[in-house]
């Protein structure tokens, strides 16, 4: 007879059960009368905000996903199986088998009339154990997991391949404490955590699963879910997953943007949970009247009163395109030529950690509506021969150095009555218009 | 000089590469602050401020261009290009594979195409450093870059000169076999899947993870496995001791590999290692008798050969094998890597 048939031949078996959820702790209890369970009061995402996590150094401020969804349940479901290894390791077990209040055996794993394990489990229990294992999954949310063959049972997943379901795991001592150890602040969900281990640790998964999630197994309309599927219904299909198919955030309570949109493909989308360090930033309102709001209407409203209409323009620098797409939405030019190297070290990016290829994606979601943008990728000076007859030139000059070398190439490419301007007033000839949030422009006469 | 790194290793679980890269990383001073990732392109700017040499440690299971041509266009010191293997090599191996073995063109292989490669060493290496010379003669058949950018072959180091020694307390003659990396292909696992099953007494251990062909590797071990009963797969080796206690001969039966470093470890803890003619590690082991050609019959010859022999003439021949890798030694390889770099 096997001494610990109870805890299924582990030192203890830990249950995540949250404190509203009563009903799952009777169920899982009354199945299964012959197993001992520990129960872990889970943290609850009812108590909790993001933006408490991320102070209290709980939550990173990003958070990685293979498909890119998170809610705030999954941030608290992280937080209790890291509640489940630390009380594991309280306990000072050497192996400790992690389930989740909502699972059930596909198959017995004690024999009741016995008092023993099955002899299938048995066997898979004497299998894996002839291996240096550091984590066994015995179930997962798909019913098979392929991978390189480990024993009769058992396989070591490919990389990236065994993301989902974290709900039916063993783990040895020091892995659990590797586990605890490196968990804060969360930047993934419970079960892509445990599969990043793959890289460092002996993680092997059962080729077929034997404990499933409920929901796993139901109709997605009805699953009880408390990370997901309950959320998503009280909030009428627009909370609980956070991006739609094009990557636009639904729920912004939690998630603010995606990094980069295309590493949904993958399988390591970035999401961001404060606020974007790059965008319209600019023209969103901090408090109070926004001067740059204002000043660039005012300025933009001075030059419909001077240029002729389908003037065209150049912007020198124009990084996010938070400009860009004023001039833009202005309707006064018929082309707008935005030049930018996007490349070189520049003081601005290092300080506010931003990289060319974050300006890039900043610059095409700013912009994508208007047809009469260029976004042109060159430095100002290697492309002047291409314009002529232009209305207005407007230099954006973020880190104060001097637009001599440009003003002086420009000037031969606008015509007679054209404006130049700039949003530092410290490059403004004597004779300027000056607007609310320092920005300037001039004649190209007083130049 | 001041030495950093970069690498898109995304995949640690890769083990004969990170033991490589941890190596030459040691010997060179690269710390882990001098190790960076092509995803933050402002390091660039770091690296041009502080450093003297830039390593490129490039894993060629990358889909796309962006974001490596990016991050090395910004680097004005000097770029060196380590090539730990020749991706266009493994291309042809993994093909004869699929033609012979699958005959399914889904399970292609996953690489930055030839001309994207071509272009990310004809624009940036300023150097390049090879494992052997069968890898620096691939590079030049399938790439077109330019004859003055400075080639040198520079094999991973051992240890200190001092150290370079066998330790035969590990050193007990048995029928137990073992290997340590990547269970694929052109590590010769379809001659292992071929040969075990016909010589029931020995054992084969095998220890690793998926690679960087990772579904036809998962795929070739699935198919070995179930039918032989004396071939195991462990999974990740975490007690080295014990595998060189308990294993006598290492198995290294590659029909191609650059540089395999747990073969020369392996040695250096006792075991004997068995090889073949094809792999590049073979070229290291000068006048040593048990080298194969890549076939079943070779090998089991080769093997008898090993079991057949008497202990203290096992242990002469390690000891002979030992005198011509002494030259892999951590003192030589720095002033090698020095003198390069310094020309650059």
């Amino acid at each position: 007879m096997n001494t610990k048939y109870r805890t299924l031949g582990f030192d203890k078996i830990y249950v995540i059960n949250l404190k509203r959820r009563n009903d799952r702790r009777e169920k899982l209890t009354k199945s299964n009368p012959n197993i001992d369970f520990t129960f872990i009061e889970a943290v609850d995402g009812q108590d909790l905000t993001t933006e408490q996590l991320i102070e209290e150094g709980k939550l990173h401020t990003s958070f990685y996903d293979p498909s890119g969804m998170c809610t705030i349940n999954i941030f608290a479901c992280a937080l209790s199986h890291k509640k489940a290894w630390d009380q594991a390791l309280a306990d000072g077990v050497e192996n400790a088998l992690i389930l989740e209040d909502d699972i059930y055996f596909t198959t017995p794993f004690i024999d009741d009339n016995l008092k023993d394990l099955t002899p299938l489990y048995e066997d898979i229990l004497n299998d894996i154990n002839q291996y240096d294992w550091d984590i066994i999954q015995l179930g997962k949310k798909r019913q098979f997991t392929m991978g390189l063959p480990i024993g009769k049972y058992f396989v070591s997943p490919r990389y990236k391949s065994n993301f989902d379901g974290a709900h039916a795991y063993a783990v040895t001592k020091q892995t659990l404490q590797d586990l605890s150890n490196k968990c804060l602040p969360v930047k993934y969900a419970a079960d892509v955590y445990v599969e990043e281990f793959y890289n460092t640790h002996n993680l092997f998964t059962l080729k077929e699963s034997l404990i499933r999630q409920i929901s796993d197994t139901s109709d997605p309309q009805n699953g009880d879910s408390d990370t997901y599927y309950n959320d998503y219904r009280i909030g009428g299909g627009k909370v609980g997953i956070s991006f739609d198919e094009k990557g636009n955030v639904i729920n912004k309570q939690i998630a603010k943007y995606i990094k980069h949109p295309k590493d949904i493909l993958q399988q390591h989308t970035e999401i961001v949970l404060e606020r974007p360090k790059f965008g319209i930033q600019t023209i969103i309102p901090q408090s109070g009247p926004n001067n740059k709001f204002f000043g660039m209407c005012d300025m933009l409203s001075f030059l419909s009163e001077k240029l002729s209409a389908s003037s065209k323009m150049v912007e020198i620098n124009s990084h996010f395109g938070e400009n860009t797409f004023f001039f833009g939405s202005s309707g006064l030019f018929s082309n707008i030529y935005a030049i930018d190297a996007l490349t070189g070290e520049d003081k601005f990016n290092i300080d506010n950690n931003i990289t060319w290829e974050d300006v890039e994606i900043g610059f095409h979601s700013n912009t994508y509506f208007f047809n009469n943008i260029n976004h042109i990728k060159n430095t100002p000076e290697d492309v002047v021969d291409s314009f002529d007859n232009i209305s207005f030139l407007y230099i954006n000059n973020r880190n104060g150095e001097s637009i001599k070398s440009i003003t002086s190439s420009y000037l031969f490419k606008m015509n007679q009555n054209g404006f130049i301007g700039g949003n530092n007033i410290g490059d403004a000839p004597k004779n300027h218009t000056k607007f609310k949030d320092g920005s300037w422009v001039s004649l190209i006469k007083y130049f | 000089m001041k030495i950093c790194s970069v690498n898109n290793y995304t995949n640690t679980g890769y083990i004969n590469e990170t033991l490589i890269y941890n190596k030459i990383s040691t010997l060179l001073g690269v710390g882990v602050s001098d190790s960076f990732t092509f995803t933050d392109l402002n390091s660039a700017y770091n690296i041009n401020k502080n450093y003297s040499h830039l390593l490129i440690y490039f894993d060629y299971k990358a889909t796309s261009i962006q974001g490596y041509d990016e991050f090395l266009k910004e680097v004005k010191i000097p770029k060196i290009f380590i090539i730990d293997t020749i991706p266009q090599k493994h291309e042809e191996v993994n093909k004869e594979f699929i033609d012979r073995y699958i005959q399914n063109e889904i399970y292609g292989f996953t690489s930055l195409p030839q001309s994207s490669q071509n272009y990310l060493y004809s624009e940036h290496a300023d150097g390049l450093v090879f494992f052997n010379d069968l890898d620096k003669d691939l590079f030049n058949q399938f790439y077109t870059i330019s004859d003055t950018v400075p080639r040198i072959v520079i094999p991973p180091s051992l240890g200190k000169k001092e150290n370079l020694k066998i330790n035969f307390d590990n050193f007990l003659p048995n029928n137990n076999i073992g290997y340590n990396g990547v269970p694929s292909y052109a590590n010769g696992f379809t001659l292992i899947g071929g040969l075990f099953p016909h010589i029931p007494k020995y054992n084969l251990n095998i220890f690793g993870t998926h690679g960087r062909l990772d579904y036809n590797n998962e795929l070739l071990l699935n198919d070995i496995l179930p039918q032989v009963t004396n071939i195991k797969f462990n999974g990740r080796l975490k007690n080295q001791d014990n595998f060189f206690k308990s294993n006598h001969i290492y198995s290294n039966l590659s029909i191609y590999d650059s540089f395999d470093y747990f073969t020369f470890l392996s040695l250096l803890n006792g075991m004997v290692p068995l090889l073949t003619n094809s792999s590049s590690t073979s070229s290291f082991f000068k006048s040593y008798p048990f080298i194969a050609n890549p076939d079943p019959n070779s090998i089991k010859y080769t093997l008898n050969l090993i079991s057949s022999a008497p202990p203290n003439y096992l242990r002469d021949i390690l000891n002979n094998s030992l005198e011509f890798i002494k030259e892999l030694n951590d003192e030589d390889t720095l002033e090698k890597y020095h003198n390069f770099l310094k020309n650059i």
